[in-house]
């Protein structure tokens, strides 16, 4: 294989490839950025043609100014990453700052955080069917998130004194089901409380 | 040992690679000292004097720091962005000057060898592209920090960037109607003979509006916004420490070395004396075209001394509705006098292709 050829396939492998983060990256400016390398791969493909002039101004116009441009625009107007809460974690938030568990000024780090929190410890709840608390690993995976928040987030709001102890006894129920290895269809039972039945 | 042709000409490309980047290198150490000490005289103080004589080593110095200090990084940082934007500004900077010609050609060892590293038929498009991807180091480095200041100076520095480098391409065009060619070496060729056939004579337009956008698309005084410090701490680079910040402050020196070594080559004649008394082949060629990048240099540092800042709406109105209108209608007045054969712009018969030819 000679050079040229060799670079033309990586070249429009990379091409392809970063055509395909555009596509799937959830977060806007890796989009943009994976944009420009295909572009930019394009113009050296342009150029390994035999047409540098083609070449260059694919550099000049497309990377150059219009990916510029819509640069600017992306953090001009601080787009932030495609996966928007969905209605139920919307509804978590919301009820979270009613209870006190975070303020309503939260970043928006912390704030994910505590309802990815909240999320997870619901999972017996939310499980279909019988749930093994004996084998489950959702107190390691709670603590986990536990520490990132309160540790590397910086997340340090005290609950409000009336739920303290609530969570007590859920953790405790939750330790209690643990130890006798009990396999419980919470699902089932807490449905009719919810009026879901 | 005998080398095939293909490793002689990879060899000497090498050799002239790694000989341009350490001369990059020195002189972008060097400007710094230089900078520091000649603005100081312009301000009635001295500027660093201690380190070694007259200070000389101050960079030295710098840079050992700067190697040495703790790299912090924001917490809230893009961490791949943060890392990348000082590559990307620094690459794109010294990729520029790779098609840049610093003097005609030596013989050594019975081989013509030009001293240039690659001399591309679309040179000036070439860097025209290479600094136009330039302004990506400084979007990102304001982007990853995750810090106000650094997003608002990223983003005024790109505006700014980006509104300027139209009128600099604007002033390149006549130069490259005059000549006939994108090639650099062609355009120093076309400027053979004598001072009195230089671009900055025949094109003071066009030579004008690329000095002050040049001095803009670099941010030098007085177009330093992006070191409005009042207003944005260091602006895009605020966050930065120890290499990294070394690196985008390398960016920017060797784009002013660029920008100076430009400006030498499309209107002041690049390698050649100026003085037909005075021969400007090889070597000689090389100690005239320093000469004048370093006086170019050195207006950069006086103007510094000297001007105000612009204000940011000042700037903006400046770029797009006196430069870039001026540089257009320079266009239409060469291009007409061109077509109506009114002033001869062709200083010899065809002085640029026997040269070029020569030299191959």
């Amino acid at each position: 294989m000679t050079p040229d050829l060799a670079l033309f396939y990586f070249f429009g492998a990379l091409a392809l490839v970063a055509g395909g983060c555009v596509v799937f990256q959830r977060h806007t400016v890796v989009s943009a950025f994976a944009l420009i390398v295909t572009l930019g791969s394009l113009a050296i493909v342009y150029g390994l043609l035999g047409s540098p002039f083609i070449a260059a101004l694919q550099v000049i116009v497309y990377a150059g100014a219009i990916m510029v441009l819509f640069l600017f625009v992306i953090m001009l107007l601080n787009v932030k990453s495609e996966d928007h809460p969905t209605g139920d974690r919307r509804a978590l938030r919301a009820a979270a700052v009613e209870i006190g568990y975070m303020g309503a000024d939260e970043t928006e780090e912390r704030a994910r955080g505590v309802v990815e929190l909240i999320w997870l410890v619901c999972e017996p709840l939310r499980h279909q069917g019988m749930y093994d608390f004996g084998r489950s690993t959702l107190p390691s995976r709670a603590r986990d998130l536990g520490f990132d928040l309160a540790f590397r987030r910086g997340f340090l709001h005290a609950p409000p004194p009336e739920t303290v102890f609530l969570h007590r006894k859920l953790v405790g129920s939750f330790l209690l089901c643990a130890r006798i290895r009990a396999t419980v269809d919470v699902n089932a039972l807490v449905r009719p409380l919810l009026g879901l039945a | 040992v005998t080398l095939s042709p293909l490793q002689q000409e990879l060899l000497i490309a090498a050799v002239k690679v790694l000989v341009i980047f350490q001369v990059l290198l020195v002189v972008f150490s060097l400007m710094t000292w230089v900078e520091r000490r000649v603005l100081a005289f312009m301000q009635f103080r001295l500027g660093p004097n201690r380190t070694g004589p007259f200070g000389i080593l101050q960079p030295l110095a710098d840079g050992i720091k700067l190697f040495f200090k703790e790299e912090a990084m924001p917490e809230g940082a893009t961490r791949w962005a943060f890392v990348a934007a000082p590559l990307v500004a620094v690459i794109t900077a010294f990729m520029a000057i790779a098609v840049v010609p610093y003097g005609g050609s030596v013989t050594v060892l019975g081989r013509e060898i030009s001293l240039q590293i690659a001399d591309l038929d679309v040179g000036l498009l070439y860097i025209f592209a290479v600094t136009a991807l330039g302004v990506y180091g400084v979007v990102l480095a304001g982007w990853a920090a995750n810090n106000k200041y650094s997003l608002m100076g990223g983003l005024r520095s790109s505006a700014q960037m980006f509104s300027y480098e139209l009128a600099l391409g604007l002033s390149w065009v006549t130069v490259i109607m005059t000549a006939g060619s994108f090639k650099i070496a062609d355009i120093v060729n076309h400027q053979a003979g004598g001072f009195w056939n230089w671009n900055c004579f025949w094109l003071a337009p066009a030579f004008l509006v690329y000095c002050v956008a040049g001095a803009a698309e670099v941010s030098r005084t007085p177009f330093d916004l992006p070191e409005a410090e009042t207003e944005l701490v260091a602006g895009f680079h605020t966050e930065y420490s120890s290499m990294k910040f070394a690196l985008l402050q390398m960016a920017e020196y060797v784009n002013m070395i660029t920008v100076s070594v430009l400006a030498v080559n499309l209107f002041l004649g690049g390698w050649n004396s100026g003085l037909p008394f005075l021969p400007s082949q090889g070597l000689l060629g090389v100690l005239w075209f320093s000469l004048k990048v370093g006086l170019v240099l050195f207006v950069f540092v006086w103007l510094r001394g000297t001007l105000p800042r612009f204000r940011y709406d000042q700037l903006m109105h400046f770029g797009w509705k006196v430069l870039v209108p001026v540089a257009a209608l320079w266009i239409l007045v060469v291009g007409g006098l061109i077509a109506s054969g009114l002033v001869d712009f062709r200083h010899q018969p065809e002085p640029a292709a026997t040269v070029a030819e020569g030299a191959r």
